[in-house]
C-alpha cells in the first residue's frame, strides 16, 4: 500500500542534447536517482522527509541503477499494491531508466520490464496536474511542474534541470543536491491535486467505485 | 558504597520488552542482509551482562560490539548495527554513537533503523546511516529518559 516517490536527472550531452532525454544515444547517462518511499496508507504533511539520493559521482551510473532497481525489487515483491509516483515519469523516467538498465545490463530485459513497469501501480502527477491547466482553449493539455507547483502555491524551484548537466562538468555536486532538494515536491504535489480532486471530506461514492 | 541512580526506563520496567524488541531488529536485519540482499553476514553474538540483566545499570562500563560484520555486494566490509524503532525519529543515544567513532578504527560502521508497525510486529522501511566523526552536524536534544540523542534523519539512505 505504499508509495514511491521518485525522480532522475540525465546527462544532456554536448554533442547530443537528446542524450538528456533518450537513453540510447552514446552521451546517454543517469547522473543521480532521488526516491522516497512511505509505507502508510494515507499520506499526509507531517509525515513528509526529504529523499534518499543515489549520486553516480559517488560511485558510477551502474552503481546507482543497480541500487535502485534492487530496492524495487524487493519493494515490488513486499508490498503489491506500491505506488510509482513521479511527474512525467511514465513518458520519461521510467523509459529512461529502462533503457539505462537494459544498456548496462543489470538484469534480464524480462525482469526489467516486469519490475520497472509491468508490477507496481503507477500515478504520474503531470497526468493528473492536467485538470488544473487553465488555458484559454478550455481544452486538457500539457502542465509542467512549475506551473502546477505555482497553482497550489508549492515551493517553486529556481532553475532549470539543464543547469544538472553544467553543475556535473563543473564538479558542483553540492549545487546538485539543492537543486534536486528544491525539485522534489512531489509529495506535496500529490496531496494538494488529492485535495483538490476529493475536496476535503472524501466523497463515499466515488465515480467508478459505486 | 553509595548506589548509582537507577534509569528511569529500569525503574518502569520496560527493559525486558525493549530488550525484546531491539532482538528483533537484530534477527529482522540479519535476514534482509542475508536473503534480500544476499550479504554475507558475521553475526557477533557478542552479549554483555548487561543483555541479560535488569538489575545491572552501569552498562556504561561494559564495552558493546555492533550486531554483526557485514560484506556488501561491493566488497565493502564493516560493523552493523540494528536499530527497531516504531516511529520514524531517527535517534539513536549520544552514547551509543561515541561508540560507534571508537570502532571506527577498526572498519566503518553502519547503524540501521528498521521502522515497525505499532505493534512492534511487521517492519515496513529501512534507513541506512554511515557514521562519522562528524557527530557535531546532528542536532542534539535531551529525552524524557535523561538520555541525550542525536537525530540522523537527514543523514541517511532509505534501503527499503
Amino acid at each position: 500500500m505504499g508509495y514511491l516517490f521518485f525522480d532522475i536527472e540525465t546527462n544532456v550531452g554536448i554533442n547530443e542534447p537528446e542524450s538528456g532525454l533518450n537513453p540510447y544515444k552514446e552521451e546517454s547517462k543517469v547522473l543521480s536517482i532521488a526516491y522516497n518511499y512511505y509505507s502508510e496508507f494515507k499520506l499526509s504533511e507531517k509525515i513528509l522527509k526529504k529523499p534518499t539520493i543515489l549520486k553516480s559521482w559517488e560511485s558510477d551510473e551502474k552503481f546507482i541503477l543497480e541500487e535502485f532497481y534492487n530496492f524495487l525489487k524487493i519493494k515490488n515483491e513486499s508490498d503489491q499494491h506500491l505506488k510509482l509516483i513521479g511527474f512525467n515519469h511514465i513518458k520519461f523516467d521510467i523509459p529512461y531508466l529502462i533503457g539505462r538498465l537494459n544498456i548496462n545490463n543489470i538484469s534480464t530485459k524480462n525482469e526489467v520490464f516486469d519490475t520497472l513497469y509491468r508490477v507496481p501501480h503507477f500515478i504520474d502527477l503531470a497526468q493528473l496536474s492536467q485538470i488544473v491547466n487553465r488555458n484559454k482553449f478550455k481544452e486538457i493539455l500539457n502542465i509542467n511542474q512549475l506551473s502546477a507547483n505555482r497553482f497550489f502555491g508549492i515551493p517553486l524551484k529556481k532553475v532549470s534541470g539543464k543547469k544538472v548537466t553544467e553543475y556535473f562538468r563543473n564538479k558542483e555536486y553540492d549545487k546538485i543536491i539543492e537543486y534536486i532538494y528544491s525539485e522534489f515536491t512531489f509529495e506535496l504535489l500529490y496531496l494538494k491535486l488529492k485535495k483538490y480532486i476529493y475536496g476535503t471530506e472524501q466523497k463515499t461514492t466515488e465515480a467508478g467505485n459505486e | 558504597m553509595e548506589q548509582s541512580k537507577k534509569p528511569l526506563k529500569q525503574e518502569m520496567n520496560k527493559f525486558p520488552e525493549l530488550r525484546a524488541f531491539g532482538q528483533k531488529g537484530e534477527d529482522d536485519l540479519l535476514s534482509f542482509l542475508q536473503n534480500k540482499l544476499s550479504w554475507p553476514v558475521l553475526d557477533l553474538n557478542y552479549k554483555t551482562i548487561t543483555d541479560n540483566t535488569n538489575e545491572i545499570n552501569d552498562w556504561r562500563d561494559y564495552n558493546k560490539l555492533p550486531d554483526f560484520i557485514v560484506k556488501d555486494k561491493q566488497g565493502l566490509v564493516f560493523f552493523a548495527d540494528a536499530k527497531a524503532k516504531k516511529s520514524k525519529k531517527l535517534l539513536v543515544n549520544e552514547r551509543d554513537y561515541d561508540e560507534y567513532i571508537k570502532k571506527l578504527i577498526w572498519l566503518p560502521v553502519k547503524v540501521y533503523f528498521l521502522i515497525y508497525n505499532r505493534e512492534g510486529t511487521i517492519y515496513s522501511e529501512i534507513y541506512e546511516h554511515n557514521v562519522t566523526k562528524e557527530k557535531i552536524k546532528y542536532s542534539k536534544s535531551k529525552q524524557w529518559d535523561g538520555n541525550t540523542t542525536l537525530d540522523l534523519s537527514d543523514y541517511v539512505k532509505q534501503i527499503f
